[in-house]
């Protein structure tokens, strides 16, 4: 079995994950979609490195972007947690503060 | 000797600088401080006189001065002095120290006064040494900053008028000129000598040409019009000569004095060192232009004198009449023309000076100059009677400017008639009878200020105090030993005025 | 006597030493310039006596002369040749002159010493007197145009100063600018002939003059469009007119007798009007060649008929002798214009005499009468009368000269004047433009007497006609200052001092050759034996060798005639003689019966005459017309509209329109700032960023992530796609 497969499998969580990140309004999802697309890019890494390269930084790289990962999703709920607690939603169409004319 | 011209320029400087440190409350010592000035440059300029060489023409090596100043652009700091600019600078440093003697009794803002007046004197000293071109402009420009304030903050009623109308009219002038400078600066190709008026004299323009506006023009021809109206004004040359009787009118009476005596001097003087040595082929081309309009400023002038009911302006008219002859004689291009139009350029400083001062020491226990009021009545009458020193140095003044023989203003005058007699026979006549007029409205003011009854208005008028009689007096033993003796002033200027008459000869 | 700089400077260098010294000490002490002043030209006097005395006397030639020059100044350089000498060129003319000059100063002096002590301004009067003594030695002494005319315009201030001596009066102001102006004008015109000469021949020495007019260096040369001799000459007899008051510039010398009264004579009768006369005569060759011999006998003429006709109605005693004074310098003109180069210089020198006398005793008389009202002197002559009694001196003095001025024989003034209207009749005879001349010379010589006679009538004889003025009038005193003068210049109007022959004609001669001194050396120059001479510089030595011209320079007195032409010469002066005595006599006889014997009023003729008489008194409205008309409604006017056009409408609309124009430059510049650039510019700008920028961007940065997002991915999309097809 060859690299194709792996890099179909990658393409197809990227994919999703992008679908996921521009459709979905809720912000909960749309940290999945992140989630998946850094799963992607770490099954990437990994065929990479297994198939191309007769090293590990492929394998340390995507323990590296687990770590970052979950370290970016207790971050993220962290804020969709006092978002809702302010707004009363996690509608991502609701971060608009910036804008004055909300 | 090699710094004597610098002496002579820095000094009021240096007074100026002085001036400025003293307090403003110690009014007597800021006047002496500047009577000292002016006092010592005036020595320097005996002690220039002097030193100079009679018999060398042109520029004598042994004053002159040459230290780079923006060498980027090849401006040197030139000085040097020939015997053109040696009367000049003499009438210069008597001038300044009679006019500080005369401002005595200025009590508007002393200091600043007296500093503007020694920053002027500078100035003056600066445009009759500067062989530099762009050194003769800036000097050129840095005199009418002093002039400016000087009228217009010390001058009569209508000040900032005169004074803005003389910033702008010389300005306007100094203008043209500046193109000009530029443009020989890029005619000579930018080198070393780019902006040395006497390199770039010898009539070395006259075959070039320009192209301007989808014409050709004569290179020398143009520019010398530029030249030209930036020192007429100066002069000033009949149709740019009406600054002259609001700026003179308005002035304090040293300041008048300096303008008339010194300043239009400035203007032949220019044509004397810049325009006609640049340009002489040109020069010679309108010299019959040039005399026409002399002709018409020395009638006009006269005729226009006559109708005046106001003495400082009859005598602001009386300079445009006398310019005229200076222009006309420097028409002539013969060394008696020549000749006489510098020598009537020393005459008529000193001249008109004693006219300024004298009007100036009336004003001071009159307060006003009408010969006759607008209502109609006698401003004044019966003077000699009761001021008769005043008439007597009077009499001697006005006769001088009038060109009695026997006081200076006649041999300048004879030596031009006879310049122009032979090439401008017609405008001779007619210049006689400027002769004529000017002799009717100065005896016709005398007659109706200084006959017959004495008029009770003057009654209270102090005669001449020590002061005022000792600086008139050097004035009158100028006016009466040059119309006796006027080789001295005639040997200095003789060897450069025939260098130039030759260059325009050939 | 030798000729150097000690000897000949001295007679010019006093007086003026004595000027400048006396113009200082004149506040301290008036009496010591006085005496200063009278000191020195009583000095300079016997200088020249005895100059006169080497030249007349012991050096008995027309051909004697000095001339010694010095450098005055010297313009040559660079090869353009140009230096003025100035220098002394003394003959016999020059020696005659300065004699009668400093004689006559003299006495003027000495006289003003009584005449003027009770005057505020005592010393300052002697000041002037020196100044113009020296002024006119000056010119007597110039060997060239140029100091001529120096010392011409000096005179001129000198006469200027003194008519307007009494400053406190209007009328004296008044006075003295006509005078300074009239004769400016032909001063001015002299001054271009002497530029004219000066540009030709580049010199104007009187000799380089007389030289160049025999080599022919006047011929062919133009000056606007006429020959440059008739011009020059033209120019310089200006001159003369001016200052000798000839028509048409006659009008200032009655005028000029506001000032003292021996300055009136010294200047205004005896010396300065003089000196034109004098000018036209040293440049007797010069008018000759230009051909202007008949315009000037003609002038001459004029002046002299109509200035005595004015003289007929004048009632004031010096008016009657300042027109007397005019009528006579035109006789000395008409004589340079018929020739008569002796005869003319004759007149000028007796002249001077008498008339210098006459204003003395003018003088005499009118400081012994008192106006007891104004205290003022009195000097009409209908006040007067029946003075010989009181002041028998003065009236001998006068009764002399009167009768030299008159033309009466075996005095002065017939010897020259006849000789004047002898050669006017000889000239007549051949050119029939002289017949003008003569004919008005001879009417003025008979109206001439008659006024002339008329004024003494008036004035000592009769029964006085102001009782009080009469009764105050102060006896003659003898004072050796107020006589002595008089009765010197008297004995002196004899004309036994000037011809030998009595009658003046020749007809009855007297002694030999040496008696007609005055015919016999003082002769017209001839151009053509000037062309070799030599001058000295002024030095302390001198070189007597050189002193007579090398050959005879001068026509001899017999003017060179054939026999025929001598005897019609001699023909025209007996009738002409005749003629003269007759008119005179008639002229005295007139005078005697209308105001001696009362044969008939002179109201009678007034009154039938009043048109005439009337014309007479406004003197031909010469003075209205100057005055009134030609300055007046001329002069002045045009100046004043030139002036109002100057600053009124040149200045204000021309240069000051500038600035209008600059205004509207500025408003075209200040609309364009406003609008173009601010407007458009700065605020379009303003309004880029908020309403277009803005309202976009607001939209575009709302926050939306997912919006970013898709950009983001977009672009991304873009690049990869880029770099994929690359």
């Amino acid at each position: 079995m060859g690299l194709a497969p792996y890099l179909i499998i990658s393409m197809i969580l990227f994919i999703l994950g992008i679908v996921v990140m521009m459709a979905r309004k809720n912000i909960i999802a749309i940290l999945l979609g992140i989630e998946l697309i850094l799963n992607a890019s770490a099954l990437n890494f990994v065929a990479y490195s297994r198939f191309l390269t007769n090293n590990i930084d492929g394998h340390i790289f995507s323990l590296f972007i687990i770590v970052v990962a979950a370290a970016e999703a207790a971050v993220g709920l962290a804020i969709v947690i006092r978002f809702f607690q302010v707004r009363k939603s996690i509608h991502i169409d609701e971060a608009v503060w910036l804008n004055d004319e909300v | 000797m090699y710094n004597l011209l610098n002496w002579i320029l820095w000094l009021p400087v240096i007074g100026m600088i002085g001036i400025c440190f003293i307090q403003k409350e110690k009014k007597d010592m800021i006047r002496y401080a500047a009577l000292l000035t002016t006092f010592l440059t005036f020595g320097l300029t005996i002690l220039l006189y002097l030193n100079f060489d009679n018999s060398v023409g042109g520029i004598q090596k042994s004053f002159s001065v040459t230290v780079p100043w923006i060498p980027q652009f090849n401006i040197y700091y030139r000085l040097g002095i020939d015997g053109i600019s040696l009367p000049m600078t003499l009438l210069t440093g008597l001038l300044f120290f009679l006019c500080i003697l005369s401002s005595w009794t200025v009590e508007k803002s002393v200091k600043a006064f007296f500093a503007l007046l020694l920053m002027l004197e500078s100035a003056v000293f600066g445009v009759f040494f500067a062989l530099d071109f762009f050194l003769f402009y800036v000097y050129w420009e840095v005199m009418l900053l002093p002039m400016f304030f000087l009228i217009g903050v010390w001058g009569g009623e209508n000040k900032e008028y005169a004074a803005v109308k003389f910033f702008l009219y010389t300005f306007f002038g100094s203008l043209l000129m500046l193109v000009g400078i530029i443009a020989l600066y890029y005619a000579a190709g930018k080198g070393d000598n780019a902006f040395n008026i006497l390199a770039l004299s010898g009539g070395r323009w006259s075959d070039l040409s320009i192209s301007l506006f989808g014409t050709e023009w004569a290179f020398d021809k143009l520019f010398f019009w530029l030249m030209f109206i930036g020192f007429a004004i100066k002069v000033p040359v009949f149709p740019f000569h009406t600054w002259l009787p609001h700026a003179h009118v308005q002035a304090p009476t040293a300041v008048s004095v300096i303008l008339a005596g010194v300043l239009l001097k400035m203007g032949t003087y220019g044509f004397l060192r810049i325009a006609y040595p640049i340009f002489p082929q040109a020069s010679v081309y309108y010299a019959d232009f040039v005399a026409l309009l002399g002709l018409i400023n020395v009638l006009y002038g006269a005729f226009c004198a006559m109708a005046q009911t106001d003495v400082k302006r009859l005598i602001a008219y009386s300079s445009i009449s006398h310019m005229g002859f200076v222009m006309m004689g420097l028409s002539a291009m013969t060394p008696q023309g020549m000749n006489g139009a510098v020598l009537q350029m020393f005459n008529h400083g000193t001249s008109t000076a004693m006219m300024f001062l004298l009007v100036g020491i009336l004003y001071e226990r009159s307060h006003h100059r009408w010969i006759i009021r607008p209502d109609g009545s006698k401003g004044f009458g019966g003077i000699a009677s009761h001021l008769p020193k005043f008439t007597l140095i009077f009499i001697i003044g006005m006769f001088a400017s009038l060109g009695l023989p026997g006081l200076s203003g006649f041999i300048s005058e004879a030596l031009i008639f006879l310049g122009i007699f032979e090439k401008y026979t017609a405008f001779t006549v007619m210049a006689a009878l400027g002769l004529l007029i000017g002799a009717a409205y100065l005896l016709w003011m005398y007659k109706r200020m200084f006959f017959g009854e004495v008029n009770p208005d003057i009654k209270g008028y102090k005669d001449m105090n020590k002061r005022e009689i000792f600086y008139m007096l050097p004035l009158c033993v100028a006016v009466i030993f040059f119309g006796i003796f006027p080789a001295p002033l005639l040997n200095i200027m003789k060897a450069s005025v025939g260098q130039l008459v030759t260059l325009l000869d050939r | 006597m030798e000729y150097t700089i000690f000897t000949i400077l001295p007679i010019f260098l006093l007086p003026f030493l004595a000027f400048v010294l006396g113009s200082f000490i004149v506040k301290r002490s008036e009496k010591l310039a006085m005496a200063i002043s009278t000191v020195s030209i009583f000095v300079s006097f016997l200088f020249s006596a005895k100059i006169f005395s080497d030249f007349i006397f012991s050096q008995f030639s027309k051909d004697y002369y000095i001339h010694k020059y010095f450098n005055w100044f010297d313009l040559s350089s660079q090869g353009l040749e140009f230096s003025v000498d100035l220098g002394i060129y003394i003959d016999n003319m020059a020696a005659v002159m300065l004699l009668m000059v400093t004689g006559v100063a003299t006495l003027i002096h000495v006289f003003s010493i009584w005449y003027m002590a009770d005057d505020k301004k005592y010393g300052k009067f002697f000041v002037y007197l020196s100044l113009f003594t020296s002024a006119m030695i000056g010119l007597v002494l110039s060997d060239n145009l140029l100091s001529l005319f120096i010392f011409w315009e000096i005179m001129g201030f000198c006469s200027y100063s003194l008519i307007g001596f009494y400053h406190e009066k209007e009328k004296a102001g008044e006075a003295s600018l006509k005078a300074f102006m009239t004769t400016r004008v032909g001063d001015v015109i002299f001054l271009l002939g002497i530029v004219a000469i000066w540009g030709v021949i580049g010199t104007v020495n009187y000799v380089d003059i007389y030289s160049a007019i025999a080599n022919g260096v006047f011929e062919g040369k133009m000056v606007l469009g006429i020959s440059l001799a008739t011009f020059a000459g033209f120019c310089i007899f200006a001159g003369t007119v001016g200052k000798s008051a000839q028509f048409p510039l006659q009008v200032w010398l009655p005028d000029a007798m506001m000032g003292p009264t021996p300055c009136s004579a010294l200047i205004h009768a005896a010396t300065m009007v003089a000196a034109g006369v004098y000018l036209s005569l040293r440049m007797y060759p010069l008018m000759e060649l230009g051909g202007i011999t008949p315009f000037i006998a003609c002038v001459g003429g004029l002046t002299a008929f109509g200035a005595a006709t004015i003289a007929l109605v004048q009632t004031d005693l010096k008016a009657v002798l300042a027109y007397s004074t005019i009528s006579q310098l035109g006789y000395m003109v008409l004589g340079v214009g018929v020739g008569a180069y002796n005869a003319a210089f004759m007149h000028l020198i007796t002249h001077a005499i008498f008339k210098a006398c006459l204003f003395l005793s003018a003088g005499s008389v009118i400081h012994s009468l008192h106006d007891h009202q104004t205290h003022d002197h009195v000097q009409e002559m209908p006040r007067m009368g029946g003075l010989k009694t009181k002041l028998p001196l003065t009236f001998l003095a006068m009764m002399a000269c009167t009768l030299a001025i008159s033309g009466v024989p075996l005095f002065s003034g017939f010897v020259s004047k006849d000789r004047i209207l002898g050669d006017a009749l000889y000239m007549a005879m051949t050119n029939k433009v002289y017949w003008v001349a003569y004919l008005l010379g001879a009417l003025g010589a008979g109206l001439t007497a008659f006024y002339m006679f008329r004024m003494m009538f008036l004035t000592f004889f009769g029964a006085p006609r102001d009782e009080d003025v009469y009764k105050h009038c102060h006896k003659e005193s003898l004072k050796w200052n107020r006589n002595v003068p008089l009765l010197l210049l008297s004995i002196f109007t004899l004309g036994i001092f000037f011809s030998g022959s009595p009658s003046g004609q020749g007809i009855v001669k007297f002694g030999g050759e040496k008696y007609e001194w005055f015919k016999v050396l003082m002769v017209k120059p001839i151009p053509k034996n000037f062309t070799t001479y030599s001058k000295e510089k002024l030095s302390t030595q001198d070189n007597r060798d050189k002193i007579l011209w090398p050959k005879s320079s001068y026509e001899s007195h017999d003017y060179g005639l054939n026999e025929e032409d001598e005897h019609r010469l001699h023909t025209a002066h007996i009738i002409s003689a005749i003629a003269s005595v007759v008119i005179a006599s008639i002229g005295i006889l007139i005078a005697f019966l209308m105001y001696i014997r009362q044969s008939f009023s002179s109201e009678r003729i007034i009154s039938r005459a009043a048109k005439f008489y009337k014309i007479l008194v406004n003197k031909y409205y010469m003075d209205h017309f100057y005055i009134k008309i030609v300055i007046r409604r001329g002069l002045l006017k045009f100046n004043r509209l030139l002036a109002n056009f100057d600053l009124g409408i040149y200045d204000r609309y021309a240069i000051d329109g500038w600035e209008h124009i600059s205004r509207y430059c500025y408003r075209i510049a200040d609309f364009f700032d406003r609008y173009a650039v601010d407007k458009i510019g700065v605020d379009g700008f303003g309004f880029v960023i908020k309403d277009v920028l803005n309202k976009g961007l607001r939209f575009l940065l709302a926050g939306k992530v997912q919006f970013y997002f898709i950009v983001l991915f977009l672009v991304l999309a873009f690049y990869m796609f880029r770099i994929s097809t690359a």
